[in-house]
């Protein structure tokens, strides 16, 4: 119990610093006064529910961002993982099929990890590529369409509800508490920040740098697959060219959120801030009946404005360091 | 007893030698300093000494016991811990979690982050910190991180010490502090390794010293029994009748340089000197003074919010050190590696870079024109290199910054700003530039001189200009200023 | 002269102190190209790609399919000459899928209503400014490297947004016009056009490159732009610089693109920035900034083009196509790794 209690405090202590969860206050307000149907429980839930593919799939990436890192395969790991799930289920039956996804999406993880860690190079670059190969990986296995699942079990998972709350949204929170705990409470997570903050003082001091690279790759991943899943499971199909874009809107929302691409700097708390400004200023376009091509674009104005911000708020932070 | 003992000692890395049968006895209890140029292999010994690095050959004995370290933290097990140069600090997190990095959870799986403060706090009392150890370690002042450093020292329950270079950021009362915690570290049984390259401090704390050159230890000796010459000579093989050139009087000409009413919100206020032509201005204080931010905005490096710069009688708008340099400003800054140089890059680009134009014709880069602009620079400077094509990462410290000193004048700056132009530099070659130095008022250009050690100062100033925590707080004519009266300025 | 050896040589040498003969006795004509060790690896690679194809397809070393591969790689070919400044600044371009997207549907829509060549100018000058854009907000937040990934891959989606918005997410069909359709298809001489175009914009950019003062900036403002700029190079300018060639060079492009199939689609530029990126790093640029060079960027686009043209004749899928693309970036990204390893002190 003291845990959860000593979590609540640092929670409180930590909200009233945070200006984005202002924002965030200030932009829901804003959508229920001027967004047609915005304000309903219909569409609040949907709005929760949609972001929770996407939220669990955050929670890895803001492990990747906070070691210093960016992984760009995120969408096409889900693709894959909802494409083999299909394939599987067949073969081996859902609940197996499930967990070897689950695990192949770690191994996936892993191999990316080694890449960057062990090898060096630059993950931008590196999960790119692995984009481009899991993208054909998975157009292959699905024979270039999408592959048509209709399993009671995956259904349940992505359209079912357990005490009227649909069950993707259990999932996204219960994640959310574990990760988070991890992160802050545990050896592992302080030592990923450490990785991010200074990769050659975490060295110095014994930290294993490149496990943590390992990890938060395979972590990412891991968190894709279950994405990949939960996704099948809703759309009782698989997608070979799922999650496009989904890379970029779940970095978009996570620097939103504070989390700063340099690494050492961030939280899930923040993350999941940053997941409901997006969200909600999707959602609000969508009700607003705004085309979606111009929705691309406030989309892409909004990470120009917030990457710029970033940037140029640490950079104003950094001019303050004192020197002689 | 001796609390270590390192013997014979043999490292090399890809054909060179770094350490040849070193070997270094140091009492339990003592301040031991170790001296040497850089380069003889002072951070490489103490590198291996703390698990950093591996020797080729040779024992360590630690408290009696041989040991051998395969990574910092099996040195820092045993006690060893080491502060480093460039400060090892994790920039974005907080005081507290640096301290304790990697070793938050103590022996429980999870973190009890109460505990974890309360440690931290205790441990920053006992280096007379007064910041909390929630504070982020990027939001204080460099004399702050080095107390932090130390502070992760002493949780390490350490009884060997090894400081490299620490007071290279330090004067004054922050000195003096480091300096009682080197006492009472010792009152309390720990001892202490001290490398500088500050003879004064070296006199000041150190019992005994160890000298080395070129990977040799030359000899040990206690200070008591030791003279600055002879640790000159030990350092440098051969006997230096002066530390510091003498300064012949230099006519000085028309003011080239008003800095007026120069403020920049947080970091200095109200800045107003001058500098003439042929004159050297040394600019003295304490860390946290402002002496590089001001320089910094002369030439246009950053911003300021108010005042005005005149420059040979025309107000000065300098937007960026690209137009600082055309006027005739050049910067040597603090720091030569990252700023000063382009390290990868050979003595000919680094040379040649502050003035492309010089050597270009509509655009075109002229090779000639270039090879030889560079060779001139070279010969002038006496930069021991086997050719203008060495790449720059290969030069010693002293070289490098000549290098840098070359690419200034190779701008035709009349206006010459040295940041700490001699830190990291050996004695031979501070020499060296002293004298070029000299050259350069001799002919006529101005300097402003910024250096943290005041004996350097005052030797080669014609004026001491002392700042404290951004205020002007005094002028001295070099003939009359001393260390103490820079000490009172600068805290006044 | 020297110059170019010793940059593309900066690998080779070593941090001991060693001899190094003046490289400055000999010297050569202006205009050679001057290649190090570091550019064998592409180039080998190449040599066998040719060889393996000619094996593998007796259609391969046939004049129309080596014309062919030229055509088709002079969209990719054009955009990676920019990318090679960019980067070698020390910046990455992903906007460039926007900008080929944007301008190669602006080009055919102004050309049907305004004529060829007020519409290739006006494309022109919109990539050009796209660049100023990009560079100036770069400038105002003192980005880095990953802060130019982020914002030009904001700025990237912002113009492909504005080509669908352009045509209502429809392609558009070019008016018949002789010039235009000149421009992707035309033949002078029995040699594609577009390959001249590509030709002369290569031996361009190679000399400014290696011979200019500016060249020379972009080297020393990648390698530390810190350093450059307090020695007084204009850094922000410099990239800023880079960026409008690059959008400029895209721009062309995508008037080539459109000319050849006498079309624009909004989505054209799709992948445009990842295959350009990835010619120039099989090249040997490298992606840290401060090194590389046309020809590198030359043999990385021959790279990709042979082998997309080897994977056709041999029936590769497209799905196999991406996978072994992907697979091929990472082995490029390996190779180079380990010439930087192999070099200097571990």
């Amino acid at each position: 119990m003291n845990v959860v209690n000593g979590m609540l405090k640092s929670f409180f202590e930590n909200i009233f610093k945070m200006k984005v969860l202002l924002f965030l206050i200030a932009m829901f307000a804003a959508a229920s006064l001027f967004v047609p149907y915005f304000f309903t429980s219909l569409n609040l839930v949907n709005l929760l529910t949609s972001l929770c593919i996407y939220g669990i799939m955050a929670y890895g990436m803001t492990y990747v961002i906070l070691a210093g890192e960016l992984d760009l395969s995120v969408g096409a790991v889900m693709a894959f993982s909802g494409v083999l799930l299909a394939r599987l289920i067949p073969e081996i039956g859902t609940v197996a099929a499930i967990f070897v996804v689950l695990a192949v999406g770690i191994v996936i993880g892993a191999i990316n990890g080694f890449l960057v860690s062990r090898l060096g190079l630059h993950s931008f670059v590196v999960t790119l590529s692995v984009m481009f190969f899991y993208n054909g990986l998975a157009l292959s296995v699905a024979g270039g369409g999408p592959i048509l699942t209709r399993d009671p079990l995956l259904n349940w998972l992505g359209n079912g509800s357990t005490l009227s709350i649909p069950n993707q949204i259990w999932l996204a929170v219960i994640l959310f508490f574990i990760a988070h705990y991890v992160l802050r409470k545990t050896r592992f997570g302080r030592n990923v920040y450490a990785v991010g903050g200074d990769q050659q003082v975490a060295r110095l001091t014994g930290i294993k740098v490149g496990f943590y690279k390992l990890g938060v790759f395979a972590i990412s991943s891991f968190c894709a697959a279950i994405g990949g899943v939960l996704l099948t499971g809703m759309q009782n199909s698989a997608s070979p060219i799922a999650g496009s874009s989904a890379a970029f809107s779940i970095i978009t929302a996570v620097v939103i959120g504070g989390t700063s691409l340099t690494g050492g700097e961030g939280s899930l708390v923040r993350t999941v801030i940053g997941l409901l400004i997006f969200g909600i200023l999707d959602n609000s376009l969508s009700l607003l009946n705004v085309n979606p091509f111009h929705q691309t674009f406030y989309k892409g104005v909004l990470l120009v404005f917030v990457i710029a911000w970033d940037y140029y708020s640490r950079h104003k932070r950094a001019v303050q360091t004192p020197g002689g | 007893m001796n609390i270590l003992e390192m013997n014979n000692i043999n490292k090399s890395f890809k054909g060179v030698q770094a350490l040849r049968n070193v070997s270094l006895s140091v009492e339990t209890g003592e301040v031991h300093g170790l001296l040497g140029a850089n380069g003889a292999g002072k951070s490489t010994l103490m590198k291996i000494l703390s698990g950093v690095l591996q020797p080729d050959g040779g024992e360590i004995r630690f408290k009696g016991e041989k040991v051998s370290f395969s990574s910092p933290l099996a040195a820092q097990a045993k006690g060893i811990a080491i502060i480093h140069q460039e400060l090892s600090l994790v920039q974005s997190l907080s005081v507290a979690e640096n301290i304790f990095l990697g070793r938050l959870h103590g022996k429980s799986f999870n973190i009890n982050w109460k505990e974890v403060y309360q440690e931290a706090e205790k441990l920053l009392s006992r280096v007379g910190a007064h910041f909390s150890p929630k504070t982020l370690v990027r939001d204080l002042s460099v004399a702050e991180m080095q107390l932090v450093e130390i502070a992760k020292a002493l949780s390490f329950q350490a009884h060997l010490v090894i400081m490299d270079e620490p007071s290279a950021v330090l004067s004054g009362p922050e000195l003096e502090r480091l300096f009682d915690t080197i006492e009472s570290l010792t009152q309390n049984g720990v001892t202490v390794i001290y490398i500088s390259h500050r003879l004064e401090e070296i006199f000041r704390i150190c019992d005994r010293i160890t000298i080395m050159r070129d990977g040799q230890v030359i000899e040990t000796r206690k200070v008591a029994e030791t003279t600055r010459e002879q640790i000159i000579q030990g350092i440098v093989g051969r006997s230096m009748n002066e530390e510091f050139p003498a300064k012949d009087p230099v006519p000085l000409g028309d003011v080239v340089l008003s800095v007026r009413n120069l403020t920049l919100k947080g970091r200095f206020e109200n800045i107003s000197f001058d500098v003439r032509s042929g004159e050297i201005v040394g600019l003295a204080g304490l860390v946290g003074a402002g002496r590089t931010e001001i320089v910094r905005c002369i030439f246009g490096a950053d911003r300021f919010d108010q005042g005005e710069i005149i420059y040979k009688g025309k107000p000065l708008k300098v937007k960026n050190p690209g137009q600082a340099i055309s006027s005739g400003i050049a910067l040597v800054p603090e720091d030569r590696k990252n700023h000063g140089l382009i390290t990868r890059f050979s003595l000919r680009l680094n040379l040649t870079m502050s003035n492309l134009k010089k050597v270009s014709r509509w655009m075109f880069l002229q090779r000639k024109k270039e090879r030889m602009a560079g060779e001139q620079l070279v010969e002038q400077l006496q930069v021991k290199t086997p050719s203008i094509e060495q790449l720059a990462v290969n030069l010693s410290g002293g070289n490098q910054q000549k290098v840098v000193l070359g690419k200034s004048l190779f701008s035709d700056a009349d206006l010459l700003i040295l940041d700490e132009p001699t830190r990291g530099v050996d004695v031979g070659a501070k020499r060296e530039i002293y004298d070029i130095i000299l050259g350069l008022a001799k002919s006529g250009k101005s300097v402003i001189l910024i250096s943290s050690e005041w004996e350097e100062l005052l030797a080669l100033s014609d004026r001491l200009i002392v700042l404290h925590e951004g205020k002007l707080k005094g002028e001295l004519a070099g003939a009359e200023a001393t260390s103490e009266k820079i000490m009172q300025l600068a805290l006044a | 002269m020297g110059d170019a050896k010793v940059l593309h040589d900066v690998q080779k040498q070593t941090v001991q102190k060693e001899t190094v003969k003046n490289q400055t006795g000999k010297r050569t004509g202006g205009w050679k190209l001057r290649i190090g060790i570091a550019d064998l690896g592409p180039v080998v690679a190449l040599a066998i790609l040719l060889i393996v194809g000619s094996v593998m397809s007796p259609v391969f070393m046939t004049k129309e399919n080596i014309f062919n591969i030229l055509s088709q790689i002079a969209k990719l070919g054009l955009g990676a000459l920019g990318m090679t400044y960019v980067m070698i600044s020390g910046y990455l371009d992903l906007s460039i899928a926007g900008i080929l997207s944007l301008c190669n549907v602006m080009a055919v829509g102004l050309e049907r209503s305004i004529g060829t060549v007020p519409a290739v100018l006006i494309v022109l000058a919109l990539g050009t400014f796209i660049g100023l854009v990009n560079g100036t907000l770069l400038r105002l937040i003192k980005g880095d490297m990953g802060a130019s990934v982020m914002i030009t891959f904001g700025t990237g989606t912002i113009l492909s947004a504005l080509a669908l918005i352009y045509t209502g997410g429809y392609s558009i069909r070019a008016d018949d016009d002789p010039l235009f359709y000149w421009f992707g298809n035309g033949k002078i001489s029995g040699l594609p056009v577009v390959v001249i175009f590509f030709f002369i914009c290569a031996v361009i950019f190679h000399i400014v490159l290696k011979y200019t003062s500016f060249g020379r900036s972009l080297y020393l403002t990648g390698a530390n732009p810190e350093a450059a700029r307090l020695s007084g190079i204009a850094t922000a300018r410099v990239r800023t610089v880079a960026f409008m060639l690059m959008g400029a060079i895209a721009a062309f492009a995508a008037v080539v693109v459109s000319s050849q199939t006498v079309s624009a689609s909004p989505v054209a530029g799709a992948n445009y920035e990842l295959d350009v990126i990835a010619a120039v790093v099989i090249g040997g640029t490298s992606l840290n900034g401060g090194e590389g060079s046309i020809f590198r960027t030359i043999i990385g686009v021959l790279l990709i083009g042979v082998l997309s043209n080897l994977f056709i004749l041999i029936g590769l899928s497209t799905f196999d196509q991406m996978m072994a693309k992907g697979l091929i970036i990472i082995a490029a990204l390996i190779m180079d790794k380990y010439k930087h390893l192999g070099m200097s002190r571990g």
